[in-house]
């Protein structure tokens, strides 16, 4: 009976050596197993990257449409809009006037003398281009077709 | 005494014409005026003897003219605001060869040649 308990308990040490192996086997397997992947690390895979690629396409709307700017917001009240550039002074306006009256004064007459160039002067001297040029390419063109017959001692201005 | 007198005088009557031509320079075509352009040498003008012929620009700060008659009293006028034609106009001096392109009283370009050689005899 003593040999055979002996037996018995030699047999039950060596399984259960045999089991605490097995079991702290599988424990140390597991670290091997889970070993850290970039998953699991938070970072994303390919795999990951490419789901959400397809999630995201799958939303996206198909078709030209998806590509067409939106409408532009209109204005329901538009408000003009004032080019200070374009506001002619009182003044710009007046010299104007005076000197478009000295050239058809003298287109009426068919003549243009020094007086006339010296009142044209006057009142163009100041203008800017815009103002003054309509008026001098008109006076221009008037003695150049002969409408205003020069008397003049040189340059007509 | 008298004969001697005679000779001179007519002498002097005989190169008085010459003179006075080789002063005037003014042949025909100083001043020289088409439909689309005009040209011709300030100096020239200003000396011509027939008080006729004349060719010059003048302007301000914001725009300028040129201007030209011819022997035959035609005149042609033009004006411009341009930039690049105003500051070609400021550098005209009395040597100057000006010759200008115009339509409907607009210049449409000025062109200068200035040289020692365009001067007006003195």
């Amino acid at each position: 009976v003593r040999v055979g308990s002996l037996l018995v308990g030699a047999l039950g040490l060596t399984l259960g050596i045999a089991l605490g192996s097995a079991f702290t086997g599988g424990r140390d397997a597991a670290p091997a197993a889970a070993a850290p992947t970039a998953a699991t690390r938070g970072e994303l895979t390919r795999l990951d990257v490419a789901a959400v690629v397809r999630a995201e396409l799958a939303r996206a709307p198909r078709g030209p449409a998806a590509a067409v700017a939106p409408a532009p917001v209109v204005d329901p009240d538009p408000q003009p809009e004032v080019d200070d550039a374009a506001v002619v002074a009182p003044e710009v306006l007046d010299h104007a006037a005076r000197a478009t009256a000295v050239l058809d004064q003298a287109l009426a007459r068919g003549q243009w003398t020094d007086a006339d160039g010296d009142a044209l002067r006057a009142q163009i001297a100041t203008l800017p281009s815009e103002q003054a040029m309509p008026i001098m390419v008109r006076m221009s063109d008037a003695v150049t077709r002969g409408e205003l017959a020069l008397a003049t001692d040189g340059m007509p201005l | 005494m008298k004969k001697l007198a005679l000779c001179a005088l007519l002498g002097a009557l005989a190169f008085t014409p010459v003179v006075a031509s080789a002063g005037l320079k003014s042949s025909p075509g100083l001043v020289t005026l088409t439909s689309s352009r005009f040209s011709g040498v300030v100096s020239d003008a200003r000396n011509s003897a027939d008080n006729v012929q004349y060719i010059g620009c003048q302007g301000g700060g914001t725009f300028s003219y040129c201007f030209a008659r011819n022997a035959a009293g035609s005149s042609v006028m033009c004006s411009t605001s341009d930039a690049g034609l105003m500051a070609a106009i400021r550098g005209l001096t009395p040597n100057s060869k000006l010759e200008v392109g115009y339509h409907t009283g607009s210049c449409t370009y000025v062109w200068v040649w200035t040289q020692s050689s365009l001067a007006a005899p003195l």
